[in-house]
């Protein structure tokens, strides 16, 4: 039999096939999901779905969260961030710079031994399924 | 405010084309009515949306094929690692209703019945990676090409499963038919 003659003998099987009948137990079990949705607080529903005043209060706490952290940004910007750059680069010409090569050569043979590894494992237990 | 019990004839009408596509899927039952019911609850916050338009069915079946696929990948691929394989499709021997029926006293229908069965069964057992794609070729005429992008997986691999899925099938069938 060839793979078209094949596909079409199985897809008339499964061109039969009457759709499954869901359990008895899924409709009441909507309800009931349904049912505890309507019954939760305000803040464990999406924000979407908030009462009018809090979405806004909600919103306007979120703009001043983001106004203060752009103002804190700026404020630090000249001082404390050139003092940060200053420590990295102090710290990548003294630490990492001179073990770079070393560094990459053991990244990329852990990362080979970890993809034999996980190759295998795949392998071994997903792969080994039978036909 | 939605009208709970037009959503629960919403929910009737539709149940079995979502637990169908989901069963299909996942080829567990207690696993397929998880990821139904989350799908009518989805359906339900936008209901008011969805009741009017023409393209409900396919919402809902794409809503369904994408959890399940997510629940393939995120829950069950942790779980199969330290867990037993599944056994493949044709192990599994007749079920006590059929070793107690002799088909030549069955009726047509009775018969027909029981190849669907057979054929659902055989479906649920096939490992996921065959069964996936052999669903969403054959029940949601997806192409191989779109399914190889839906999974992420070579073209290759995708016709391969479907077929080994097909092959799977038919000696599943043939089996039975033989047992006759």
């Amino acid at each position: 039999m060839t793979p078209a003659e094949l596909e079409s003998r199985v897809s008339r099987w499964l061109d039969r096939l009457p759709e499954p009948e869901a359990p008895s137990s899924l409709v009441p079990r909507v309800m009931a999901g349904i049912e505890r949705m309507a019954n939760r607080s305000w803040y464990q529903r999406p924000w979407r779905s908030w009462p009018m005043v809090l979405r806004a209060a909600g919103a306007a706490a979120f703009a001043a969260l983001f106004w203060l952290s752009v103002q804190g940004l700026a404020w630090i910007d000249g001082t404390g961030v050139s003092a940060l750059m200053g420590t990295a680069h102090a710290v990548w010409r003294l630490v990492i710079e001179p073990s770079a090569v070393y560094l990459v050569a053991s990244a990329a043979v852990m990362g080979a031994v970890c993809a034999l590894y996980c190759a295998a494992i795949s392998r071994v237990l997903l792969e080994r399924s039978p036909e | 405010m939605t009208d709970t019990s037009a959503f629960e004839r919403f929910v009737r009408r539709y149940q079995d084309m979502v637990f169908g596509t989901a069963v299909r899927l996942l080829g567990d039952p207690s696993e397929a009515e998880d990821v139904a019911q989350t799908v009518f609850l989805r359906a339900f916050e936008r209901f008011e949306t969805l009741r009017s338009s023409p393209a409900v069915g396919g919402w809902l079946r794409t809503v369904a094929t994408n959890l399940c696929l997510n629940h393939l990948k995120r829950v069950r691929s942790r779980y199969r690692l330290f867990s037993q394989q599944r056994p493949g499709a044709g192990d599994a021997g007749p079920s006590f209703e059929e070793s107690l029926a002799s088909p030549s006293s069955q009726a047509a229908d009775l018969e027909r019945r029981q190849e669907h069965a057979r054929l659902e069964r055989g479906i649920r057992q096939l490992p996921d990676h065959q069964r996936v794609p052999l669903v969403l070729f054959h029940f949601q005429d997806r192409s191989y090409g779109e399914i190889a992008a839906v999974l992420g997986v070579s073209l290759a691999k995708v016709k391969t499963d479907i077929h080994r899925g097909r092959l799977a099938l038919r000696r599943l069938m043939e089996a039975s038919d033989d047992a006759r």
